[in-house]
């Protein structure tokens, strides 16, 4: 991997990626000179060209020998730049400064990829809050047999949500991420007030006629103990 | 429309079957009278209405539109229903 050799030079594992830095304070990139000429390809290894070009090469050196003082000079003028820019991480030797410059390139990419990517909502999240909100609203409709359903069914949806959000969470909006847990919140009080109630409605049928009287009777003795 | 409206008002299945209320009932008469345009005799009547009412545009709205704190507002409003449904029963089923 000689080639590789050459482009990163004592190149220290790469760090975090820094925070965005403003357009305007990215310094100008070095134009590349890319006249697909391999003799001035400094990239390429010189070994790998054939004998009859070799002799035609007028071939740039790498900079870490120090053949080319204006490559140096410029390198050194980026790293004042750099330094001043505090985005970016600052490499102690020179070479790293050229290389880096050629590393901005993709760099630049991958902050303008990052900032144009398109977040997708998490899959079920509207689904999980609508029908959270329905299971109560069905307590009051049509008499509380169908709420517990519902919101058993806004429940099983939703760890697979979260699973897939935890999976990538950069690649989801965070507000239907925030619905999600609305959703959740709603289905589990949606799910005991409507279990509450069926409980209440079983015993109701059970006791018909005088025997929910007397419970009634007793509730209302007691509550009437307490001087209210 | 209000007339017929209040004609023709859907029989409550739980109070078919065991002649208590449920959470919902004086649900319709409520509506009723804010058609009518009786406020105060509608929040009597079923206290919960108007936040249920508010509660589903802001759903719709949410849904549309995707506000940053939707969810957030509507879990709190959420929560002030589900009190208000609440006691509103138990009061009704203490007082009978």
């Amino acid at each position: 991997m000689e080639n590789d050799e050459n482009k990163y030079r004592e190149t220290p594992d790469q760090p975090e990626i820094p925070p965005i830095p403003d357009i305007s304070s990215i310094p100008p990139l070095p134009e590349l000179k890319n006249d697909n000429n391999p003799a001035t390809d400094s990239t390429i290894n010189k070994s790998s060209l054939p004998e009859s070009q070799e002799q035609n090469a007028t071939i740039i050196p790498p900079v870490s020998k120090g053949f080319d003082e204006s490559h140096l000079e410029f390198a050194r003028q980026q790293e004042k730049i750099a330094d001043e820019n505090t985005g970016f991480p600052s490499n102690t030797s020179q070479n790293q400064k050229h290389n880096n410059n050629l590393n901005m390139n993709t760099m630049n990419q991958n902050y303008s990829y990052t900032q144009q990517r398109m977040q997708i909502k998490v899959p079920n999240s509207s689904g999980v809050l609508t029908l959270g909100i329905l299971s109560i609203v069905s307590i009051c409709c049509c008499g509380g047999l169908i709420a517990p359903v519902l919101a058993i069914i806004a429940l099983a949806l939703v760890p697979k949500a979260k699973r897939t959000y935890a999976e990538n969470p950069e690649s989801y909006t965070i507000s239907s991420f925030n619905s999600l847990k609305a959703g959740q919140i709603c289905a589990i009080i949606g799910l005991v007030l409507g279990v509450i109630f069926l409980i209440y409605m079983i015993v109701v049928m059970a006791m018909d006629g005088s025997g929910f009287n007397e419970v009634n009777q007793a509730i209302n003795e007691a509550w009437n103990e307490t001087g209210y | 429309m209000v007339q017929w409206l209040e004609k023709h008002m859907l029989p409550c299945p739980v109070h078919r079957l065991t002649g208590h209320d449920c959470p919902g009932c004086g649900m319709q008469r409520s509506v009723i009278e804010l058609l009518k345009g009786n406020l105060w005799e509608s929040i009597i009547s079923y206290p919960a209405l108007i936040p249920l009412i508010i509660m589903f545009i802001i759903l719709i709205l949410h849904l549309i539109y995707d506000f940053k704190n939707g969810a957030k507002i509507l879990k709190y409003i959420f929560i002030l229903n589900a009190i208000i449904i609440s006691l509103n029963y138990l009061i009704k089923l203490f007082n009978q």
